[in-house]
């Protein structure tokens, strides 16, 4: 148990880190956290994809699936950054953000999980 | 640099939190609903904009504290990654359980996310 939090740790001290970076990196935040999303969403269904073919080891599941992808993505940042463009008045942009965000990495997703 | 370690440690705190909540479901794995990644990303979505639009919590707190809170321990204790993997993984057996986890994620999400940020502006007005 103790091991296994040590590994989400891990994970998860990356993951937010690499997360800030590329926010930090990019004028408009929002578009940081969606490249993070999306992209942290192909990391993981590679990952389980691995795990689940037995290719990989628990240890890194928990390494790389729950703690780094867990941390890398965030919701409730996708949630706060919604809210503040709809309170802006950008509906547009909320609404592109929101169903691009789903849709891009859940088919993404879907291809990698159906091979 | 200080501030990437304060987002650093807030995300080990939050990825801890969210795999403990995970165990406490026992859910096994992906093949039943996803409770525990409900739960941790609607809670965390009325959270983070109440602390960052608190008017109280925003004076008070040091910057680093806060990069730590909201960027680093709330931001990794929410996860999108599971959603989207979850969502496909649903999608394969219950096509019905899947578009529900979906709704209800995205206008759940969105509804706690208005909520803390409105309930964060209620005190910032009896503050005034």
């Amino acid at each position: 148990m103790v091991f296994h939090l040590l590994l989400v740790a891990i994970g998860g001290f990356l993951g937010s880190m690499l997360r800030f970076w590329i926010a930090n990196k990019l004028n408009k935040h929002f578009i940081g956290t969606w490249i993070a999303n999306v992209s942290g969403s192909i990391l993981l269904a590679i990952i389980l994809k691995l795990f689940l073919v037995h290719s990989l080891s628990e240890e890194v599941w928990l390494a790389i699936g729950v703690g780094f992808c867990g941390a890398y993505t965030t919701f409730s940042t996708f949630g706060s950054e919604t809210i503040q463009l709809i309170q802006a008045e950008k509906f547009r942009t909320a609404t592109y953000y929101v169903v691009s965000s789903f849709v891009v990495s859940i088919i993404i997703v879907g291809i990698i999980l159906s091979f | 640099m200080k501030t990437y370690l304060a987002v650093g440690i807030g995300g080990v705190i939050g990825s801890c939190l969210r795999y403990i909540l995970s165990l406490l479901f026992l859910s096994d794995g992906f093949s039943t609903f996803p409770w525990a990644t409900l739960t941790v990303n609607l809670t965390g979505a009325f959270l983070l904009p109440f602390i960052m639009f608190h008017p109280a919590i925003k004076v008070r707190m040091h910057p680093l504290i806060g990069s730590a809170l909201t960027t680093g321990l709330i931001g990794s204790y929410t996860t999108f990654s599971t959603i989207t993997v979850e969502v496909v993984h649903l999608f394969q057996t219950t096509l019905f359980l899947a578009i529900i986890y979906l709704l209800v994620t995205i206008f759940g999400g969105l509804f706690c996310s208005f909520l803390g940020y409105r309930s964060a502006q209620k005190f910032a007005k009896e503050e005034m």
